[in-house]
């Protein structure tokens, strides 16, 4: 019996959560209450469906090319997605090693890293859009997106953007809306601040490097791709190997090739205050000059 | 590599042509290799049709540098992309 479906929404795209007779759903309110006060829980008909059980899936025959199967381990606790890329529903199932005992913050986590699997798995499958690992900034209802890996400075970015809107310090979605635009959301796959569920106009990407000057320089679009590929699309919840299996790079190159039309990227060198914003700001002004 | 030599992209590279310039990703390693736009023009042209004399002529007609040092670059260029194991063997 599934109790307390709860549904989430990312990009304007809904997932239904279901918990096998209420397994981890209490450990899981801790999550949806910031999910929700951050504006990421919805009433909307969900789009995909997953239900968390007890016990882990048997893994498909090697013949089940639509079902993605993922297993992760943490500490003692082993848990499996099993995820039909057709019809975008799946199933998590847990299994503990030895006899240790359920710890429910690790379980909530791999619950997420799931979670954020089959999102990366929809937008990809439709073409749409992808999970950049990024921290999001919304300055005047423009979207810019600071990309790096961990160390380079995103959650920094996040705290020097004060007053403008956090969209995410961690993971940001860019995504192309149905008037043709490209839009950075917020998802809620934060790190140390709170993210937000909206989504702007993504005015560029920067490629962020902590440095004693703030320096920014213009990539080609084809150094953008190749960056994008470089510093991971998939955060530390996928590896973009794994993601290739069911969405060969020839697809992967092809839609960031095409996400890319029209979003400026940049190398950023950044000092610690919030300097690099006047060179952001001052920049765009000049391109919108030129115009 | 002699001038008659035809030489070819490795076919199980994924590689796309944007604005002119070239991105490239080995599947087997996961390299990522990003091609200026001369470098670009030349991997566009090693699809095994093309001899090194042939691409000198097409090169010869887009770039106004000499012919002898343009297949100098073309047999440079051919080289890196053969280290890095670019090239059909």
């Amino acid at each position: 019996m599934i109790k307390g479906r709860q549904t989430i929404e990312i990009g304007e795209v809904c997932c239904s959560i279901g918990f096998e007779n209420g397994f981890f759903r209490n450990e899981f309110d801790a999550i949806l209450s910031d999910y929700s006060r951050q504006g990421f829980c919805s009433e909307r008909r969900p789009e995909m469906a997953i239900t968390v059980k007890k016990t882990r899936p048997t893994p498909p025959g090697a013949s089940s090319q639509n079902i993605f199967c993922h297993s992760l381990e943490y500490g003692s606790l082993c848990a499996t997605l099993l995820f039909d890329i057709r019809e975008f529903k799946g199933e998590i199932g847990f299994s503990i090693k030895g006899f240790d005992r359920y710890t429910p913050v690790r379980g909530i986590e791999l619950i997420e890293t799931f979670i954020s699997t089959a999102y990366i798995f929809y937008f990809l499958l439709n073409e749409r859009g992808t999970f950049i690992h990024s921290c999001g900034i919304s300055d005047e209802g423009n979207g810019y997106i600071f990309a790096g890996a961990g160390g380079n400075g995103k959650s920094t970015i996040a705290k020097l953007s004060h007053p403008r809107t956090i969209l995410c310090d961690e993971m940001v979605l860019l995504q192309t809306n149905r008037y043709g635009e490209k839009m950075a959301y917020g998802t809620p796959f934060s790190g140390e601040s709170e993210s937000i569920n909206s989504g702007v106009p993504c005015k560029g990407i920067y490629f962020i490097e902590k440095s004693k000057v703030t320096e920014i320089s213009p990539l080609s679009r084809m150094n953008g791709v190749a960056e994008l590929m470089k510093e991971g699309i998939t955060g530390s919840f996928i590896s973009i190997e794994s993601i290739q299996k069911i969405y060969p790079y020839t697809r992967l190159l092809t839609l960031l090739c095409e996400l890319l039309k029209g979003v400026p990227c940049y190398q950023m060198k950044f000092k610690k205050d919030n300097s690099f914003w006047e060179a952001i700001l001052g920049q765009r002004k000049q391109a919108c000059e030129k115009k | 590599m002699d001038n008659e030599n035809k030489p070819v992209r490795r076919s199980d590279l994924v590689w796309r042509e944007i604005d002119g310039e070239v991105v490239i990703i080995s599947p087997d390693n996961k390299a990522i290799h990003t091609l200026n736009d001369a470098g670009s023009r030349i991997w566009t042209l090693i699809n095994g049709d093309s001899d090194v004399n042939t691409i000198t002529a097409i090169l010869c007609r887009e770039f106004d540098e000499k012919e002898e040092d343009i297949k100098k670059d073309i047999y440079e260029y051919l080289n890196n992309l053969k280290q890095l194991n670019l090239l059909e063997e």
